[in-house]
């Protein structure tokens, strides 16, 4: 905590290392909330960058109230849904086909081969969520947000946010049950 | 607590957001329910599952693009990037200026062929064009073979005076045959056009004269005079014009060699100011057509009786101007 408040000091006076030093941190986080939401390496990349350069701009109206990370994953999650909603997005939904045949982070190869199978069937299951669940699941069970940050994230009340992330997980256990019995 | 409430609030209990309360009566519905209890642990599993997925990276290089698109952009790059515009507008303008300069590349080729084209005839008077279509029936059985070689070595083509560039000149006579008609130049045609050069600067002076219109190029077959300027260009089209028309005077002029009597007309029509408008060749005469300017008649009539016994068979009883007349040519 006292790393980050001196991180988000260093950003507000505009120091340019301390805005290399917040991506290098979040990078794979805001990159990863992105790909899982949108199934695109390279739309993910975009609205990965996109989240950085927003809140570049922003900073100086950074006033700390949220945890940093918090605030980011607003932004992303924000820039995500609403790519998700745009009208050119809806026409090519199909490419959410392509969170489930994506390569993870790590290198499959070195996996197991029911490990990989078990990796594809739980980001297809994600990817097959609605997109109001997914971005719950995603904040909660991927990145470990807090009910409260991912209100706070999403504009949501956390009762809200307990339904859809209960609904959520219902929707993934029905989906993955060859691998829950 | 049914199954039902106690199933809604499993999730919250996997993630430890119940109240004290709720979480007693969930533990409490457990105890008595094996179906809850192993709905419960699917859920956990579930999550588990979700929660242990291997974490996704960042591409390599994001972080220096990122930076790099977060830097201040200098006012230069600013303005230039203002400058420029994008693709969509700027493919259709260069695909445009790409058919615009192709478009004009061969608009100035084909000037620039046509000027050179214009350039070279203009080396060879226009009486050379008639005399081309005119010699057609050369061809025919009892032509004079020996004409053309009997024609004295070639001088240098005159050069091309630009008000000669006239398109109805190039006619169906190839340019090597025009050069070299225009080279079958004999000394006595050179100078007979120097003359009429030195004339026809006398008649630039005086306005009033009309032969300074004439100043053709000397019509005949081995002349290849200069022109004047453009009055003088549309006189001698004005000449060329009548000679399509019927000749005003037919005459005969008896000579014992044609070709040589055939050479000084030609010159003298020259020295006149006239132009050689046809030319046949027939089995036993030649014929020339010439049309010169109406007061210099009287010097043609005279003069040609130099060169052989003139007679006229018709003439009109006032000279036209210009006037054409039709020598026949023959032994």
């Amino acid at each position: 905590m006292q790393e980050e408040a001196a991180l988000v000091v260093r950003l507000r006076q505009g120091d340019r290392r301390a805005f290399e030093e917040l991506v290098i941190a979040y990078q794979h986080r805001v990159f990863g909330i992105a790909f899982r939401m949108l199934g695109n390496r390279a739309e993910a990349e975009e609205i990965a960058q996109e989240t950085f350069l927003r809140a570049y701009g922003a900073l100086p109206d950074f006033r700390g109230e949220a945890r940093l990370h918090t605030w980011l994953y607003a932004i992303a999650s924000r820039l995500c849904l609403n790519r998700l909603a745009s009208a050119d997005r809806r026409l090519v939904r199909g490419d959410d086909e392509a969170l489930a045949t994506a390569p993870a982070g790590e290198p499959s190869a070195a996996a197991v081969l029911e490990r990989a199978e078990l990796d594809a069937a739980v980001r297809e299951a994600i990817a097959a969520l609605p997109e109001e669940r997914r971005i719950v699941v995603v904040l909660r069970d991927v990145e470990g947000l807090s009910y409260e940050e991912i209100g706070e994230a999403l504009g949501l009340e956390p009762g809200t946010v307990r339904s859809r992330l209960h609904r959520a997980r219902l929707d993934l256990k029905a989906k993955l049950e060859r691998f829950t019995r | 607590m049914n199954c039902h409430d106690a199933r809604e609030l499993f999730s919250a209990l996997i993630d430890e957001m119940l109240t004290r309360e709720e979480r007693a009566d969930v533990y409490g519905h457990l105890a008595t329910c094996a179906e809850c209890r192993r709905e419960l642990a699917a859920i956990e599993r579930t999550v588990a599952l979700v929660r242990g997925a291997p974490p996704v990276r960042a591409p390599a290089g994001f972080v220096d693009r990122v930076v790099a698109a977060a830097r201040p952009t200098p006012w230069y790059v600013r303005a230039a990037r203002a400058a420029l515009l994008p693709w969509p507008v700027k493919l259709p303008l260069g695909a445009a200026a790409v058919l615009l300069v192709g478009g004009l590349a061969v608009l100035m080729f084909r000037g620039s062929q046509e000027q050179q084209s214009t350039a070279r005839y203009d080396t060879v008077p226009p009486v050379l064009a008639d005399r081309r279509v005119t010699e057609a029936p050369t061809d025919a059985p009892g032509a004079p073979a020996s004409r053309a070689p009997a024609m004295p070595p070639a001088a240098p083509p005159a050069p091309a005076p630009p008000e000669a560039a006239s398109s109805d000149r190039i006619g169906a006579a190839g340019e090597a045959d025009r050069t070299a008609a225009a080279s079958r130049l004999d000394p006595a045609q050179k100078r007979a056009e120097q003359e009429f050069r030195a004339e026809s600067k006398t008649r630039d002076a005086a306005p009033a004269d009309n032969l300074g219109a004439t100043r053709a190029p000397a019509p005949a077959v081995q002349s290849a005079p200069p022109a004047a300027g453009e009055p003088a260009l549309a006189k001698r089209e004005g000449l060329r014009q009548k000679a399509a028309e019927k000749a005003d005077v037919i005459a005969r002029l008896a000579a014992p060699d044609r070709d040589t009597a055939e050479r000084g007309v030609v010159a003298l029509v020259a020295r006149l100011g006239g132009t050689v408008t046809a030319r046949r060749v027939e089995a036993d005469a030649t014929v020339i057509e010439v049309a010169i300017p109406g007061d210099r008649y009287g010097d043609f009539a005279r003069e040609i009786g130099r060169l052989g016994a003139f007679s006229v068979e018709s003439e009109p009883s006032a000279a036209p101007d210009p006037i054409r007349i039709a020598v026949r040519l023959g032994a």
